[in-house]
């Protein structure tokens, strides 16, 4: 009888809440997927999503108001190196699809210089991709006019108020396209790569429940793992159960060229050789040295102080 | 006068000194992390540092004149449109239900289409504060027209008064406190206004500030951007409690009803 | 002086007319003071605006001398202007006729003086009690030194007793000064100490008129004797008791 109860209560799922730090998306597809599936009841976990925008769910997780959340890789920087007791346990993209997006193709160096360019504020990673894109160019940040224009980037490249904006690959094009418009895109090179968004959760979290994390990710990269596998399959089971909003047609069509253009970015050559998990630690350091320099402080070269790489999703390579 | 003057400035800056104490006191308790909830000194020390670098003074320079331009427009068109409509009785039942879901409407609803509009520069900023301040405003002018008394309007009646002369003799001195009231609640709204359009991504201003502290997680940053606010809309406030005092102090004191 | 011949009003459109006065014949003598008493309805602001020129009569005429005589109006309410001084309260009509500052300032001086009130010329009216905001209006009233005086229920918002000492105020200013003045009041003891001739006026006529013979100057005294009593008894009893009917419609 007693152990009949034990096991009822250890049977107990464990709750992790999971802080995407954006509003329901089609991105957020592995999530769903492992879900609905049930990899996460099979690991003892439910899942339950916050949407908090903006890098306010990074003080959520160190407050341990929630157990995981993803915010931009140099945004998690900024927060460890001001002291939040985070660590970074995935990568999610493998790469950050930072993209300049133009309605003329005039994305090389002499053409683009003099324009004006749309990035959402001086302080995030449109700033940060855009300095690095530069940099490829060979420009200076003087070489060009810059617009702080907030979220608006379709819109004022629309209506023309800017030349060309900094966006992501899997966004803004799609949105211009589908209103009818030409887009050039240009993403930048290997050597001025960066890692794309990934997991975190919170030191303390992390140290007193090691297997819950190594659970979460597992069942999360399962999801992955599917969706890599059957785009199609995945994407109507996901309409179906969690975002009803994506079956009006338009949206469904545009929401699919969205996880279409995602796909490539959790796939790359070191993803065909360990599996899904992580990247190429290169990247990080690519990261911490572009900011310690615009900083000024070195702190960030201790990346691998906050990003544990240990998990390794055994997966079958996709 | 100096007398009374003075209490009152010592009143309120003692009254600082204790909010200070007070937040010490709570970090001192709680003991928050510094990118949570930073303390009085770390907040001063940011303060100094973000002042010498002068990456300060052009943001509030920014805020300040998209307050102060915006607030005047509001202020002279609600002033304006108000008369106007409080004049045609037909008028102003018509347009007083819209002048009051106008006012109901929060500000943060409508800044994006604006921007969509005029684009993202200081021009769409003075808009924003202007409509945030227009339309209390302009009910505000309403109900300081409707303040004129009967008596006096029959006085000037027999006196022959021209309509010039009934305006500026009684209309526009009844209709003062009511305008005041209109400016006084203007103040701090205006301080919103300016802060909400620059929310929505400008580059500029204290509200790109708080954004940018925010992005960085530089709490102390947000810190000093919030208090500069503050203080700025409490100068504004007290600068029109100022102008009340001077335009009614001498006969306000102790209203008689006539 | 006023001389009303055969004056009627009516206001109203089309089927909704009511007539306020009717067929009046009234004249007010330089120098005398009369008053005239009626009943809310009566039509005594009617008659009022009249004089001052603020309407015109439908029927009959009015002959004044001078042709455009200048007016000091008082009424229930000192009416004074909160955000002013006493000083540029009084000077008002002054001020609305274009007269310079300087000027306006002597004159209101010298009107305050008249009601005994020149100490609170630099005073706002939040500072003054009700009989002395009251005497301000008068000032303000006579001003412009006017041919005729217009006081319509000056004193019917004062306590009793301040409104004797008012009376007797008035009644030492027209010894002093010997204005025209044409006074409106419901009290009959008021009417009778005040004036020199008291008009009923109901329902849009002239109902009676009485010479008033208490001998000037008259003062707190007079209303002792046995005289004004007598007076008094003799007005109210032809003064109209039925309640008020509604105006009748032309």
């Amino acid at each position: 009888m007693i152990a009949l109860l034990c096991c009822l209560f250890l049977a107990e799922p464990t709750k992790v809440v999971y802080a995407a730090g954006y509003i329901p998306n089609i991105q957020f597809a592995p999530f769903y997927v492992a879900d609905v599936r049930g990899y996460y009841r099979e690991e003892g976990l439910v899942l339950e999503m916050d949407y908090t925008m903006g890098p306010d769910v990074m003080k959520l997780v160190a407050l341990n108001k929630v157990q995981f959340a993803s915010a931009d890789p140099d945004g998690f920087l900024h927060a460890v190196v001001r002291g939040l007791p985070l660590i970074h346990v995935a990568t999610l993209y493998q790469r950050y699809p930072l993209a300049l997006i133009a309605k003329e193709p005039l994305l090389q160096g002499p053409t683009l210089k003099g324009k004006r360019i749309g990035i959402s504020g001086t302080y995030g990673s449109s700033y940060l991709g855009l300095k690095a894109m530069l940099a490829e160019m060979g420009l200076a940040l003087e070489d060009i006019t810059l617009a702080t224009i907030g979220f608006t980037q379709v819109s004022a490249l629309q209506n023309n108020q800017v030349d060309a904006v900094m966006g992501y690959v899997n966004n803004e094009p799609i949105h211009l396209e589908s209103l009818g418009e030409t887009v050039y895109t240009r993403t930048l090179g290997p050597a001025f790569s960066f890692p794309g968004v990934g997991l975190m959760t919170s030191r303390t979290f992390f140290e007193k429940n090691p297997d819950l994390v190594q659970k979460f990710l597992k069942a999360t990269f399962r999801g992955m793992a599917d969706v890599l596998a059957d785009p199609k399959g995945c994407f109507d089971l996901v309409v179906k159960e969690k975002l009803p909003e994506l079956q009006n047609e338009k949206n469904s069509k545009s929401a699919f060229q969205i996880l279409e253009a995602t796909l490539p970015y959790w796939q790359s050559e070191r993803v065909s050789e360990e599996g899904l998990g992580q990247c190429d630690p290169q990247l990080w350091e690519q990261l911490a040295k572009n900011l310690a320099g615009t900083t000024g402080n070195n702190s960030y070269l201790d990346w691998k102080t906050w990003v544990n790489r240990d998990f390794q999703s055994n997966l079958p390579k996709p | 006068m100096w007398q009374r003057f003075g209490w009152r400035t010592v009143h309120a800056v003692s009254s600082v000194w204790v909010l200070i104490l007070i937040w010490q006191a709570i970090i001192w308790i709680f003991a928050p992390p510094v990118w949570l909830f930073p303390d009085p000194t770390t907040v001063w020390k940011r303060f100094l540092e973000l002042w010498h670098l002068k990456a300060l003074q052009p943001h509030i320079w920014t805020t300040g004149t998209e307050v102060v331009i915006g607030y005047a427009v509001g202020i002279g068109f609600g002033m304006l449109s108000g008369y106007a409509i409080s004049q045609a009785r037909m008028l102003e039942k018509l347009l007083t239900p819209y002048l009051v879901a106008a006012n109901s409407v929060p500000l943060v609803a409508f800044a994006p289409l604006l921007i969509l509009w005029f684009g993202n520069g200081m021009r769409t900023k003075i808009i924003v504060t202007a409509l945030i301040v227009y339309f209390p405003m302009t009910v505000s002018t309403i109900t300081g027209f409707h303040q004129q008394s009967p008596w006096h309007r029959r006085l000037l009646e027999s006196l022959h008064a021209s309509k010039w002369q009934r305006f500026l003799i009684i209309e526009l001195p009844s209709a003062i406190p009511g305008l005041l009231a209109g400016m006084k609640i203007g103040a701090p709204l205006a301080v919103v206004g300016a802060v909400v359009g620059e929310f929505l991504g400008t580059g500029e201003g204290l509200g790109h500030l708080i954004l940018e502290a925010n992005g960085l997680l530089d709490t102390p940053q947000l810190f000093v951007a919030i208090i500069i606010l503050a203080l700025m809309g409490i100068c504004f406030y007290l600068a029109t409690l100022g102008l009340e005092k001077l335009l009614t102090g001498p006969w306000n004191h102790r209203r008689r009803n006539q | 002086m006023i001389k009303f011949k055969n004056v009627s009003k009516s206001f109203g459109n089309g089927s909704q007319t009511i007539s306020v006065l009717r067929n009046l014949d009234f004249h007010l003598e330089p120098e005398e003071f009369v008053t005239v008493i009626g009943r809310s309805g009566s039509g005594k602001s009617t008659l009022l605006d009249l004089i001052m020129g603020l309407v015109q009569p439908d029927e009959g005429t009015i002959e004044r001398v001078p042709a455009s005589p200048s007016i000091g109006y008082v009424f229930q309410r000192p009416a004074l202007l909160p955000w002013r001084t006493v000083s540029r309260n009084v000077g008002l009509p002054l001020e609305i006729k274009g007269i310079p500052k300087a000027e306006r300032d002597k004159h209101a001086l010298i009107a305050l003086q008249k009601v005994g009130m020149d100490y609170a010329a630099k005073l706002y009216p939040f500072q003054l009690s009700g009989g002395m905001s009251q005497r301000v209006a008068i000032a303000r009233a006579l001003v412009q030194d006017p041919d005729l005086l217009l006081m319509d229920e000056p004193f019917s918002a004062l306590d009793p007793i301040l409104r004797e000492n008012m009376n007797v105020n008035l009644l030492r200013l027209y010894q002093r000064t010997r204005k025209t003045i044409l006074f409106v009041t419901h009290s009959i003891d008021e009417a009778v100490i005040l004036s020199d001739r008291i008009v009923i006026l109901e329902d849009g006529c002239f109902l009676d008129e009485f010479p008033i013979h208490l001998p000037r100057p008259r003062d707190y005294h007079t209303f002792n004797t046995p005289e004004f009593a007598h007076i008094v008894r003799q007005v109210r009893s032809r003064l109209p008791i039925q309640p008020n009917m509604p105006r009748k419609v032309v």
